[in-house]
């Protein structure tokens, strides 16, 4: 069997072949003039800048033709930053599922906040879980055309199973917390009081499903605002790692700190650990 | 913080970007459980010691531009990390670039070939790259196959030993002698280091590079061809990369017609170049189409 020749399309075989053996002859020509390129002109060039000066362009063209490592960095930063935002959707429908779901969920515990029924948004929040949870839609429904519209077949979903599963999360984020941290979350989510108290006589449920990690990064979330700590985000990350099941921390974890910190959600994410907690003394 | 400097952690932990992380990672990794730690691996790479990564940011690039470009170098560092400083054969190395990141990521990393030809295909030809991994495989026997074991040469784990194996199978190198381009183009290779250069007659001892043999012969051909660094970028792109020419257009921030017209000329130049020094292929033994 005959190995195909590698070459562009609509180039005669002669002129690829004469442009390689060019090539060759070109490799080491010479020493690029200045400095090799920083991440930063790198991503200036990607984005076609035209503050980056002509005589720095032609360099650093010295340079990407010298060193093929260079070279592939900058086709992939080019292919990467040529991605439209829009479409850089996950990769995991769940994630995303539970992201929005989060999200959404917060949104409406903050208006209810700000417009001083406080009070009740435990209540009504967890209401909005529910009602959340039951049309949580699947990879193949809804979510493929962008909206989440109740199916028939949703309504059959077990609420109080994945509710159940959330506080459990939530529980076992919380056993593994210092007195002096839980301390800390029970100033702005008092349940968590409650929820200490029962712990031990929980049953611990070790199957880990999205709802359980989701229970769990809440607590870390509203643990990380209280200690200012979005600076570091990697402390989140690291205990949520630690937490949570390996294949889905690094999604999920960073996902749902994205949605506690966005739009100074900090202060939204206690009312969402409240609404969950209380549900569960609820039962 | 310094006016520029962009608030690093609500960029990164924007839902968007994260979207991005993962897809990035997972172009590059192509399972989607090795992805997942890849960009785990880049999210903490970016945000330890608050925000060091970023500290070289000076406000002359779009700060998103900027996280790609430390994104697609950590997701390099957690290949080297996992999989160790691949040692591509010598001949891989000669093919170009392209060629050693396809034979890292088919033979060292197992990735499924549609899915590599597909992370590729954003750029440049599929055909081009699917007739790379043909010719790797066709070489490399081993590549690819997870019932064999992939020879210990080929990891380079931390140190730093230039020499890489020339690993081959002799009887396909030589099922291959008369179709492979590389073959090809090292036989030629040979031929023109005996080629009779008429420039030679211009160098003088100063100019060779005493390491080199025939060192003239290079030089002349160089001199010949005296491209500009954006021509010579142009043609690595082209020929050795398989970027479309679309593509080529949108990188090097010129009119969508330009390269084709620009690379039509630089052919021409090129066999001049190549005629000037008397150097003449036998194309009928490429065993292209247009042979």
């Amino acid at each position: 069997m005959k190995t195909p020749l590698p070459q562009p399309p609509n180039t005669p075989l002669h002129d690829h072949a004469n442009t390689l053996l060019a090539l060759q002859a070109l490799q080491g020509l010479t020493t690029p003039e200045g400095p090799g390129p920083s991440a930063e002109e790198l991503a200036q060039l990607a984005d076609g800048d035209s503050q980056l000066d002509v005589n720095r362009r032609n360099a650093i063209y010295q340079h990407l033709n010298a060193d093929p490592a260079l070279l592939r960095q900058w086709l992939a930063l080019t292919e990467a930053s040529q991605t439209p935002q829009a479409s850089a959707s996950t990769p995991y429908p769940d994630a995303s599922v539970w992201a929005r779901l989060s999200q959404w969920f917060s949104q409406h515990t903050q208006s209810l906040h700000t417009t001083g029924r406080w009070l009740t948004a435990g209540a009504t929040a967890a209401a909005l879980l529910i009602a959340v949870l039951l049309f949580k839609p699947t990879a193949n429904g809804p979510d493929a055309t962008g909206g989440v519209h109740p199916q028939p077949q949703y309504a059959s979903l077990d609420v109080s199973l994945r509710l159940n599963a959330a506080r459990q999360g939530a529980w076992a984020a919380l056993a593994t917390l210092t007195p002096a941290q839980k301390s800390m979350l029970a100033k702005t989510v008092p349940a968590v009081l409650t929820a200490s108290a029962d712990l031990d006589e929980q049953p611990q449920d070790l199957t880990l499903s999205a709802e359980r990690v989701w229970g769990q990064q809440l607590v870390a979330a509203v643990l990380t605002c209280q200690e200012g700590q979005w600076a570091q985000g990697d402390k989140a990350t690291r205990y949520l790692r630690a937490e949570a099941d390996a294949n889905l921390t690094a999604h999920l974890g960073a996902g749902a700190i994205a949605n506690a910190q966005a739009g100074n959600a900090c202060a939204r994410a206690p009312a969402l650990l409240t609404a969950l907690l209380a549900t569960a003394s609820q039962e | 913080m310094t006016d520029h400097t962009p608030d690093w952690a609500s960029l990164v932990f924007d839902p968007t970007f994260l979207a991005r992380v993962d897809k990035l990672a997972l172009k590059r990794f192509g399972q989607p459980g090795l992805a997942e730690e890849a960009a785990s691996f880049v999210l903490e790479g970016l945000s330890q010691n608050q925000w060091a990564a970023c500290t070289h940011y000076s406000g002359r690039a779009k700060p998103l531009t900027y996280l790609l470009t430390l994104v697609n170098n950590l997701l390099e560092a957690f290949s080297r990390q996992r999989f160790g400083r691949p040692r591509p054969p010598e001949w891989l190395k000669r093919e170009g670039d392209l060629w050693v990141q396809l034979w890292a990521k088919v033979c060292l990393e197992r990735q499924l070939i549609p899915s590599v030809i597909d992370a590729y295909s954003s750029l440049r030809e599929p055909d081009f790259i699917r007739d790379i991994i043909r010719t790797i495989k066709a070489r490399l026997p081993w590549c690819g196959e997870s019932q064999r074991e992939i020879p210990a040469d080929c990891f380079q784990c931390g140190t730093e030993d230039p020499h890489s194996p020339d690993i081959e199978d002799a009887s396909i190198a030589q099922r291959l002698d008369e179709q492979a381009l590389e073959v090809t183009l090292a036989h030629l290779h040979a031929v023109f280091f005996s080629a009779d250069c008429p420039s030679d007659a211009n160098m003088t001892n100063a100019n060779i590079d005493p390491t080199t043999p025939r060192n003239a012969n290079w030089q002349a051909l160089r001199a010949q061809l005296d491209l500009t660094a954006q021509e010579h970028l142009l043609l690595k792109l082209v020929h050795q990369e398989g970027v479309k020419l679309n593509q080529v257009a949108k990188i090097l921030a010129m009119p969508s017609y330009q390269p084709g017209r620009l690379l039509k000329a630089l052919y021409a130049r090129i066999a001049g170049a190549l005629a000037a020094c008397n150097i003449t292929i036998d194309h009928t033994q490429l065993g292209g189409p247009d042979a």
